[in-house]
């Protein structure tokens, strides 16, 4: 058994692999209505203001006990400084985009605008990872969140238009997510000067829904490979949500190093089997059955049965609705703090050669 | 929470000295590891899907490929060509295009295609049809639809390809886009007065707007179908609430509106499609 560990490094250590004192705890999306109240703090501003949203965000810590935090909750910041207009949402509704950037453009016809770190809502976001990084980055990891190259292409170009070059023109696809790429690449940079630890990378439109085995091998991979090999080696992971089953045996080839998973789109059990100990596994606490719907003895059962399963950090299946009641995430946590890691097969059949060894040598 | 006892380090030892201990505590391991049976399903050949979409004659033939293929260059060629040499726009349109979209679809239910390819070969049909509907002329619609995502849900996609096959099935579609309040979809139909609404749902989290709506409209005295599909919603959460009716896709959307002129009500039509799934 480890000795116990202080969170930033439980983390670091679940998601490169290597030994833990338990199971962390963590999640995706925080925006929830019960813990901005518990966090004192009211919408919009803790979706405008650095301070507030700093707030919103150490409730992860302070309120439901996660064993990390995030900078901050939506998957438009990355479109809205190319150009994109972006609509607030409600109290209980995520940030969206309402309008796709070039128009009719193809990339080849685009280019990075200039200064573009100092646009839209990128500097408020580092503030937050700056007062996060000060107060708490000592003990706990700070994810920098940063929306995947196929949904910020899809929000740039249009999804439709993206997934038709998928098919029809290659070339176009590729220069869409490279251009996309390059935009996280730059992001993340700047964020790991202001304190982030972690690259945090939702690409919900990289689906396998959407989006066939062959054109993520062929594009996404090498794309996802060009982001995580750039960042210097820090601990980074990838979530992708729904049906990720064919997906499955080429995600440790992304070069993340970490993936989240949405069950019931996929089994702990099935995506365990797919891609063994070659990434760390991530999830999957369902969201809404469980999280949102269930009770705390409800989650407490499912969270030991997926770490029993092979989860190597527990999360949240997906982002937290809404309504998700505080109690809930709690017992996810509560669960993390109960579940006792089991011995590895390899430790075992270490440990049984060398019992055979010392037998052997104490028989002589 | 229990875990299989495993080989350890005095199994080891013991099997230094005595090789039997092995095989037995194997053999025990074995017996507590319980295999689920995998449950069987069906599988049907992408060309056993295609065969009954696939129209007889060769000039409709070599559309429908064109169309299932989403090659909407060619696939427009060969229909302005066609219609020069005198094929009947209406035959274009429910021998070929139409069903090579269709096809394609039920190829992605079947897990053949993915999206991309779905989206190309209803480009295709689009193509093509807007030749025929102009050498058709103004015609009388079937009736109209009001379709919409809910509200909160930007995802559009599923939506805009059924709205695409209806519009060639001849029925008027008023689409009221992505994330609609409901206020504004029940104003859209006490406007348009159709025979159906939708609302398609991607994310789960935004399909308890459905009931609402079906609420609002029973409200005001409107008992049309309420057409729900996407990934977010099931037979079972269409049968919450009245005027609800789970459509897999633009096929079953179609038998709702054909019902709603045959002057079916919503609870016949909704257990004669549930009952066929």
């Amino acid at each position: 058994m480890v000795g116990e560990m202080p969170p930033k490094k439980r983390v670091f250590s679940a998601l490169m692999g290597g030994r833990v004192d338990r199971i962390p705890a963590i999640a995706l999306s925080n925006f929830c209505v019960e813990l901005m109240d518990a966090a004192g703090v009211s919408w919009p501003d803790c979706q405008t203001k650095s301070e507030e949203m700093a707030k919103l965000q150490a409730a992860r810590y302070e309120v439901y006990g996660l064993d990390s935090l995030c900078s901050h909750n939506d998957l438009v910041s990355e479109a809205e400084p190319l150009g994109a207009k972006i609509s607030l949402g409600k109290r209980d509704r995520h940030l969206s985009v309402a309008s796709k950037v070039f128009g009719d453009k193809e990339p080849k016809d685009v280019s990075m605008p200039d200064k573009i770190l100092g646009k839209g809502r990128l500097p408020m976001i580092e503030r937050v990872v700056e007062i996060l990084s000060e107060r708490y980055g000592d003990v706990l990891p700070i994810f920098r969140m940063i929306t995947g190259p196929m949904t910020v292409a899809g929000h740039a170009f249009g999804i439709e238009r993206v997934l038709e070059w998928s098919k029809t023109n290659p070339d176009k696809f590729q220069a869409a997510l490279n251009f996309m790429a390059d935009l996280d690449v730059e992001i993340m940079r700047e964020s790991m000067r202001h304190g982030a630890d972690i690259l945090y990378m939702p690409d919900p439109s990289a689906s396998g829904d959407l989006l066939s085995p062959e054109a993520f091998k062929e594009f996404l991979v090498p794309t996802y490979r060009k982001i995580t090999g750039k960042l210097g080696g820090i601990p980074t992971f990838l979530h992708i949500c729904g049906h990720t089953g064919k997906f499955l045996e080429l995600i440790p080839e992304t070069g993340f190093d970490g993936f989240s998973f949405e069950v019931p789109g996929v089994s702990v059990e099935e995506t365990k089997s797919a891609v063994g100990d070659r990434i760390s596994l991530i999830g999957s606490v369902q969201t809404l059955n469980t999280l949102l719907g269930g009770t705390p003895e409800t989650v407490r059962k499912e969270s030991l049965q997926q770490m029993l399963e092979g989860v190597d950090l527990l999360c949240p299946a997906c982002g937290l609705p809404n309504y998700t009641p505080n109690k809930n995430v709690i017992a996810m946590v509560e669960a993390a703090k109960e579940y006792e890691i089991p011995t590895s097969v390899d430790e075992k059949m270490e440990e049984f050669l060398r019992g055979i060894a010392i037998g052997i040598s104490k028989k002589g | 929470v229990t875990t299989p006892r495993g080989l350890g380090i005095e199994v080891g030892r013991k099997f230094a000295k005595n090789p039997d201990v092995l095989i037995s505590r194997i053999s025990a391991i074995l017996k507590e590891t319980k295999i689920p049976p995998k449950a069987k399903v069906e599988v049907k050949s992408a060309e056993e899907i295609l065969k009954p979409f696939t129209p007889q004659q060769e000039n409709l033939k070599r559309i429908f490929k064109l169309v299932t293929d989403g090659d909407a260059k060619k696939t427009e060629e060969l229909v302005v060509s066609e219609l020069k040499k005198g094929t009947k726009p209406l035959d274009l349109i429910e021998k070929a295009l139409l069903p090579g979209a269709l096809a394609v679809a039920k190829l992605y239910d079947a897990g053949y295609c993915y999206v991309p390819e779905v989206l190309l070969s209803s480009g295709a049909m689009n193509a093509g049809l807007k030749h025929c509907k102009a050498a058709i002329g103004e015609t009388k619609k079937k009736g109209k639809i009001v379709m919409h995502v809910a509200d909160g849900d930007i995802h559009e996609i599923g939506k805009n390809i059924v709205k695409a096959i209806l519009e060639a099935k001849g029925y008027e579609v008023i689409d009221l886009g992505p994330s609609v309040p409901p206020d504004k979809v029940v104003e859209a139909v006490k406007t348009h007065k159709p025979l159906a609404v939708s609302g398609t749902s991607l994310m789960t989290t935004t399909r308890m707007t459905f009931p609402k709506i079906a609420k609002m409209l029973a409200d005001e005295g409107i008992d049309i179908p309420f057409i729900v599909a996407g990934g977010a919603v099931n037979q079972q959460f269409a049968e919450q609430f009245n005027l609800g009716i789970y459509a897999k896709g633009a096929e079953q959307g179609e038998v709702v509106l054909r019902s709603v002129t045959e002057r079916k009500s919503w609870k016949d039509i909704r257990k004669e499609i549930h009952s066929s799934y």
